[in-house]
């Protein structure tokens, strides 16, 4: 019996098929179709590639935004659960997991058997976001990535203190006017990221071990900072824009057993 | 560190006399930690309540508003390094972590977030040493009754709050129980006619207000086992009687072109007014800067040496940067006032009860501009005040986390413009959290005001 | 008759227009729910609660800054625009920061002439409370009570009357009698098999706030019996606990969402509805000491009280989960209520610590976007209760 999860993003959708005991593959597009094509395409191609036919689907979870869009899930799921799932599967030790993404980010607080007890976000504000990082990278004429490795090189930090989104934008030009190097501001930005992203996780009450999830995740330096604000490590998984979809798809195991 | 400026800066003073304000603080804060290593009595209060009856009452006053204000100055350990966020965004960071709201006050996120750290004294100048009682009212904002509630349940101490009737809104209460009309108070007030919604206080208003002091008072004793002297009472009523009268005359002083003493050096010298009132130390303060005042008026000196402008401010301070008090200082302008600190004339000492007296003082202070409570009240002020300190343009606080303070701005800015032309530019953000301040924004809005300014006529000149 | 209900609530100027012509009488609007609404009934004027509306906001920007509680902004921004030239007369409580500058915002947007004899107006078109922020202790009731005299005072130089005990007593029995029915009513939604929808009971509640009562209290008793047949509603839902502030016939619509994601709202601390009126008033007492008594045993955010430990909104959250076997709570708080922020984290550890309760914290920025964002965050309470 095999078992799949769908993750319908904003930009992306992302699937990931399970048997009884193992993650088997997973698979993501980034796609301007609808939610409900992408979905049904991202699956057939999940299928197509581990070679299963259709009938020993035994269920199929949808999560993400568009999770109502996908007719063929037969259960759909907030990502809130999703990702606590999936973290938990990922790593047992887990009690607080940190999600971000371009819309925003959000904090899950685990209880015991890694069952959801607490959640928080901050979609409302684009600070400490995925699309803050790229507002910051437009303004220096970077990418997300040049972002990262000049704020690896930085010998300083010129703090952004604007919790606004578009004041701190107007802050980073105006360290850029005042000559700061590009590296300091690079940190500058990183830091105020992980700043934001360590006050959402406080209101769940942070308790170790902390995974950190979503596309921010990939970003070396944010992690980094992320980690210092802490004052201790955090665990990132392999692939971790898909623990959405792979919590699906276990919950989805879990909805036969 | 490659990268050396300053972003936020404290303002420059220009009397003598604030310069001595900051060695005051400091001398409380560590006369503070003195008195309860000695066993005295600590009291958390907030700045409107008059303070009398503490030292009255041998009790030690400290204050979480005044932690909130040192807080959005200081950064941790003292550091200079602009790189490390000020105390105030550090904890209100943990405060907003519990689920506190930004837009609540950043007075009491700061001192939310600094109870929360579980270690008081890990903060500017050794933090507030903790308290054994806290005392608020419910005067001026909703906020610091429940914020103090928050503390005092958080310390487990117990609580008091002095509950002050929210005056008539903008209706003089011309015979006790009896509201008279509202007038259209644009006409009055062009008319120049003072303090048209000020109101005298009803009798079951004072009855009331009594009783919370008598009570509060009987709170007082309960906790600490002092017992209340009228005479000791007197006694610190008769210097605070004093050091008002000193206020006031420092008020008329501030009048004079040029200004003598401008907004950066009025709102450093509150400190001692605000939070010592009734104290020897705290009217020897205002004899000497009244003295100093008075010296340079005489003497023609001004804050700068040219000025082409004179401007009003409306609001409380942005404590984390005060520097922008001395911004039009290159436009030729200066700000010569602040109405918001500045104490209402007391009434006529009542040594055969003092706290009928005290209570008649509390009301008045309701229906004063300290507390723009009235909406109506603010805008008058504010009118009286351009008129009387010659002002031709006026900088309004949008005070995004105070209700009381924000309340009124719009009004302000709208009549003073359309009424008498007296062009108002808004500052938006809190009073101790940077976060919420965006310095190219404001800077853009104060460079257009200035020349607007300097190519108008001065209205009251 | 549920339709009755949910007519008043949604078409609450046509209707209470419609009533004022029929009876030829005066309708007074409160604004907050402490207002001594006894008293204006007793003055034989319909007290209806003021509420807003989804309309986008035209002209409150001009006199109110946008940091205010976008709720009242809306009922605000309503008066400037004439929509409440019906009311005869308005009546505001300091029960908030902004409430107790709804005086003046009202006599500033909404401009009404009103003669003076020498000056003064004998009876105000906005009528100003200041209802204590301390609702124990000594001189408490003394004071409200002088307020209420002078409030009384106003409503007899308006209707020319005077409001004598009688006509008093009469109002607290008609009022008693819908606390009666409404004790009653709230039974059922502690039942295990729910007959009334959160939805329908916020409409039974608050349409009482803008109906007369006499004719509420008609319809309450045919509706009981009615609701004594009823069959259990197919879907019982979560059973959950709704504080929060705000909440009127546009924003009721957290019910209808609460309900699509699996909820049910069994019991209320939002300032309307269950909330506040399940108390009698004394009918054995001088009656306008027993309306102060009953008007100050309102416990809501901005109260405070004598204790010197004091934790009475948690105690009276308590009594509230008394016997509703609540599994989650949501607080819907409307933007810049520190007063209800203020309480929410202390709340919600205590929830946690005593009920083992979760809870969920939105903010109601009294907009449709807001309450589409409050929609997936609901869902995901929901779910994660559901386990
Ligand atoms: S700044 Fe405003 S909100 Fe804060 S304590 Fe003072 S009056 Fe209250």
């Amino acid at each position: 019996m095999y078992f799949v999860g769908i993750d319908v993003g904003l930009y992306s959708v992302k699937s990931v098929l399970v048997d009884e005991e193992r993650i088997l593959l997973s698979r993501g597009v980034v796609s301007e179709e609808e939610g409900s094509k992408a979905a049904y395409r991202v699956f057939q191609e999940i299928l197509k590639e581990g070679n299963i036919p259709e009938d020993e689907i035994a269920s199929i979870v949808s999560t993400g935004m568009g999770r109502k869009e996908v007719a063929f899930a037969n259960e759909k799921r907030t990502d809130q659960v999703c990702i606590a799932r999936g973290a938990y599967y990922l790593f047992p030790s887990a009690r607080t997991v940190l999600d971000t993404g371009a819309g925003g980010c959000r904090a899950m607080k685990l209880g015991d058997h890694g069952k959801l007890i607490d959640f928080s976000s901050n979609s409302k504000c684009a600070g400490g976001t995925g699309s803050f990082l790229e507002a910051a990278a437009r303004v220096l004429q970077l990418d997300v990535e040049g972002i990262d490795s000049l704020a690896l090189k930085a010998g300083s930090v010129s703090r952004v203190s604007s919790y606004c989104a578009v004041f701190a934008e107007s802050e980073i030009i105006s360290n850029i006017h005042r000559g700061f190097s590009k590296e300091s501001i690079c940190a500058g930005i990183c830091e105020s990221i992980a700043q934001r992203m360590h006050d959402v996780l406080r209101r769940v009450r942070i308790e170790k071990e902390v995974v950190l999830c979503g596309g921010v995740a990939t970003n070396g330096t944010v992690v980094k900072m992320f980690e210092a604000e802490l004052d201790f490590p955090v665990l990132v998984p392999k692939d971790p824009l898909m623990v959405g979809a792979l919590g699906a798809a276990i919950i989805a195991r879990d909805l036969i057993r | 560190m490659e990268d050396k400026r300053v972003k936020t800066a404290p303002s420059k003073k220009s009397v003598n006399t604030a310069r001595e304000v900051w060695p005051y603080v400091k001398e409380d804060y560590a006369s503070a930690h003195r008195a309860k290593a000695e066993g005295k009595p600590v009291v958390w209060s907030c700045a409107i309540i008059p303070k009398e009856v503490f030292w009255a009452l041998d009790v030690y006053p400290v204050f979480p508003e005044h932690f909130g204000v040192i807080s959005g100055m200081m950064r941790r350990g003292g550091t200079k390094d602009e790189s490390v966020e000020k105390e105030a965004v550090r904890f209100s960071r943990l405060a907003e972590a519990a689920g506190f709201a930004s837009y609540l006050c950043g007075y009491a996120r700061a001192s939310i977030g600094n109870t929360l750290t579980g270690n008081l004294a890990d903060a500017p100048l050794g933090g507030l040493p903790k308290p054994d009682m806290i005392i608020t009212t419910s005067f001026v904002c909703d906020l610091r009754g429940k914020w103090l509630r928050y503390l005092a349940q958080k310390h487990n101490v117990p609580f008091y709050i002095l509950d002050i009737p929210e005056r008539g809104c903008d209706l003089p209460l011309t015979m006790p129980g009896l509201r008279s009309a509202f007038l259209p108070f644009y006409e009055k007030i062009k008319r120049g006619e003072r303090d048209i919604f000020f109101s005298l206080p009803a009798d079951h208003e004072l009855d009331y207000t009594q009783t919370q002091w008598e009570e509060c008072i009987r709170f007082i004793e309960d906790v600490t086992g002092h017992k209340y002297n009228q005479d000791r009472f007197n006694e610190v009523m008769d210097i605070s009687y004093r050091t008002n009268e000193i206020r006031l005359e420092i008020l008329e002083l501030r009048k004079a072109v040029p200004a003598p003493m401008g907004v950066a050096d009025g709102l450093a010298c509150m400190y001692p007014g605000t939070y010592t009132m009734g104290t020897k130390r705290c009217y020897e303060f205002y004899v000497r800067l009244r003295d100093e005042v008075k010296e340079r008026v005489e003497n023609g000196i001004g804050t700068i040496p040219n000025e082409r402008f004179r401007l009003l401010w409306y609001g409380l301070a942005p404590w984390f940067n005060m520097s922008l008090f001395n911004y039009f200082e290159k436009f030729g302008g200066v700000f010569v006032y602040e109405p918001i600190y500045n104490l209402v004339p007391f009434p006529p000492r009542m040594p055969e009860n003092p706290v009928r007296e005290l209570a008649i003082r509390t009301l008045q202070q309701s229906g004063g501009m300290i507390a723009p409570t009235t909406i109506g009240q603010a805008v008058s002020t504010l009118v009286n005040a351009a008129r009387e300190y010659k002002c031709s343009g006026i900088v309004t606080f949008y005070l995004i986390t105070c209700r009381p303070v924000v309340y009124p701005t719009v009004e302000i800015a709208r009549v003073l413009e359309e009424d008498f032309g007296i062009p108002a530019v808004p500052i938006e953000c809190d009073l101790i959290d940077e976060r919420t301040y965006s310095e190219a924004q404001t800077l853009a809005r104060f460079d257009a005001f200035a020349e607007r300014l300097l190519k108008m006529e001065p209205v009251f000149a | 008759m549920i339709q009755e209900f949910h007519d008043w609530v949604h078409n609450r100027h046509d209707r209470i227009e419609e009533w004022k012509k029929e009876n030829k009488r005066k309708v007074f609007g409160y604004l907050c729910c402490v207002a001594p609404e006894e008293l204006i009934h007793a003055a034989g004027i319909l007290p209806v609660k003021l509420t807003g509306s989804d309309e986008p906001i035209s002209v409150v920007d001009r006199h109110v800054v946008h940091y205010a509680c976008p709720y009242v902004r809306s009922i605000l921004d309503l008066a400037g625009r004439g929509v409440y030239d019906y009311l005869d007369g308005v009546v505001t409580c300091n029960t908030c920061d902004i409430m107790s500058r709804c005086e003046y915002y009202w006599r500033v947007l909404s401009p009404r002439e009103k003669s003076t004899i020498l000056g003064v107006e004998m009876s105000p078109y906005v009528l100003y409370i200041k209802h204590p922020e301390k609702i124990s202790g000594k001189g408490v009731r003394e004071f409200l009570k002088q307020e209420y005299r002078i409030f009384k005072q106003h409503l007899e130089r308006e209707q020319k009357i005077i409001i004598d005990d009688d006509r008093l007593s009469r109002t607290v029995d008609i009022y008693n009698e819908h606390y009666y029915l409404m004790e009653e009513f709230r039974a059922y939604r502690k039942e295990e098999d729910l007959k009334v929808s959160g939805l329908e009971a916020f409409e039974v509640e608050f349409s009482s706030l803008l109906m007369p009562k006499e004719e509420h209290n008609r319809l309450m008793e045919s509706y009981l019996g009615e609701l004594s047949e009823r069959e259990p509603l197919p879907d019982r839902g979560l059973r959950l606990l709704l504080s929060g502030g705000g909440i009127d016939q546009f924003t009721s619509q957290i019910y209808r969402i609460i309900e699509e994601c699996g909820g049910q709202v069994v019991a209320e601390d939002i300032g309307v509805s269950t909330s506040y009126f399940c108390r009698k008033i004394d009918n054995t007492k001088d009656p306008l000491d027993a309306i102060v008594e009953h008007r100050l045993g309102v416990h809501c955010p901005h109260t405070m009280t004598e204790d010197r430990f004091p934790n009475e909104r948690f105690e009276y959250i308590k009594k509230v989960l008394d016997g509703n076997r609540i599994q989650g709570v949501i607080f819907f708080v409307p933007l810049y209520c520190e007063c209800r922020n203020l309480e929410y984290p202390k709340l919600k550890e205590d929830l946690r610590e005593e009920f083992d309760v979760p809870t969920l914290y939105l903010d109601n920025d009294y907009s449709h976007g807001g309450l589409e964002e409050a929609h997936s965050r609901i869902e995901a309470f929901i779910e994660m209760i559901s386990g």
